[in-house]
């Protein structure tokens, strides 16, 4: 399978050239920056909702490590998406172009 | 030995009948034109010949094996510049080169080596460094070429090599595929007739997926020999317009006028005879005679005339 090496390296290539890679980083990192802010203010976000008779919400104090939870959660389902629409995106421009045959 | 061999091949698309029943035999190191209008099969039957798409009926062998679907060993034999050649835009000429040659599995410095020289004979040499994107369509078609050649093809298939080229860039293309003839086999899918009379040692003629005839340039013209004179005189050929026309070997006597210079133009229905009569009959009417010629059907006038007489039947 000399091939599928040639065409792996081909398309890793498209994707800095085309700086696809730019986008994938800065999703990636959005989230990492987003995620740890998010824990933080989590708590100030739910007092700021206005008293509801019969609800009670009890946060724990945010420590550093349910930043991280939050962030894997994040990227398992963000990163997989992102995964699937470069992959799409490759393989339909191909198909489109009829260079794949 | 024989280059391309198709036997009864047809290829249906539901109710529509692209291809039907063709039968060619090619032999090695010739240059063959696939004559026919737009829509006449010629693209179909590429495709076919590389084995890119499964024929309905028939069969097709490339130097003297089977063609089957999507086998990846024939395509060490053979070369194909598509119609409308795609590449990667982000890529520069040389890179795309070098990746078809990775892809033929040649060795790093072979590749290198061999895609500056395509890159070279294309006329490409400095729009190689460039990318893709930027290229003319022309520059697409060359770079095209240039990729077919890569791995020295025993037989080459063109599609519409020189549709999208300048004068200067065709003449290029076509010298650069008459050179070729030392070492492959050129199939050449094309609907300008100048082209294939030009560089094409035998033609086929298609229309409507059916093929209409094969022959040599030079036979195919002899066939379709017009049998008709044209002449030119100082005086006015009223008198002589006349009397041809009661002679048995005539069938139609034309005025014909061209810049102001009055002439005839004869069609013989005996074109024996009237090679005997014309003259002589010129001299007995004391006519001064500027112009004589038998009239050679263009490869255009026998095209037309083909593929007219096909829509008939």
């Amino acid at each position: 399978m000399m091939g599928l090496a040639v065409l792996l390296r081909k398309e890793i290539k498209e994707q800095f050239r085309t700086n696809k890679v730019i986008i994938v980083a800065i999703v990636f990192l959005l989230f990492a920056l987003m995620s740890p802010a998010m824990i933080k203010y989590l708590p100030d976000l739910m007092n700021a909702l206005p008293e509801t008779e019969g609800i009670v919400i009890d946060m724990p104090p945010a420590v550093s490590g349910d930043a991280l939870v939050s962030y894997a959660s994040n990227i398992s389902q963000f990163g997989v998406l992102i995964a699937i629409l470069v992959a799409m995106g490759a393989i339909a421009k191909e198909i489109e172009s009829g260079t794949a045959a | 030995m024989i280059a391309i061999k198709c036997e009864n091949l047809t290829k249906r698309y539901g109710a529509v009948t692209a291809l039907d029943s063709l039968t060619l035999e090619i032999p090695e190191n010739k240059i063959f034109g696939f004559l026919g209008p737009n829509g006449a099969g010629k693209t179909t039957t590429v495709k076919l010949m590389m084995g890119m798409s499964t024929p309905t009926e028939g069969r097709i062998w490339v130097n003297e094996k089977a063609v089957v679907p999507d086998a990846p060993e024939m395509r060490s034999q053979i070369g194909y510049l598509p119609d409308v050649p795609n590449f990667y835009n982000w890529m520069t000429g040389l890179e795309f080169l070098q990746l078809v040659g990775e892809l033929q599995g040649l060795s790093q410095e072979v590749n290198r080596s061999r895609s500056f020289e395509l890159l070279e004979l294309v006329g490409l040499r400095k729009a190689g460094m460039r990318k893709i994107g930027g290229y003319s369509r022309g520059m697409k078609q060359r770079l095209g070429l240039a990729q077919a050649l890569m791995n020295r093809p025993k037989v080459l298939f063109l599609d519409e090599p020189c549709s999208a080229l300048d004068p200067m860039g065709r003449r290029n293309v076509l010298n650069l595929i008459l050179s070729l003839k030392e070492h492959s086999t050129v199939f050449m899918s094309t609907h300008i007739l100048s082209d294939a009379e030009r560089v094409c040692d035998s033609l086929a003629v298609v229309d409507k997926g059916k093929l209409i005839t094969v022959s040599t340039v030079e036979a195919l013209r002899k066939r379709f020999a017009l049998s008709s004179f044209d002449l030119e005189f100082d005086e006015e050929p009223a008198e002589l317009s006349s009397i041809l026309e009661q002679q048995p070997w005539v069938k139609k006597v034309e005025k014909l006028t061209i810049n102001n210079v009055v002439g005839l133009r004869v069609q013989a229905g005996d074109v024996q005879a009237a090679k005997l009569e014309l003259p002589k009959l010129i001299a007995t009417q004391r006519m001064s005679l500027v112009r004589y010629e038998m009239t050679m059907p263009s490869l255009e006038d026998i095209f037309v005339h083909l593929v007219e007489g096909g829509s008939h039947s």
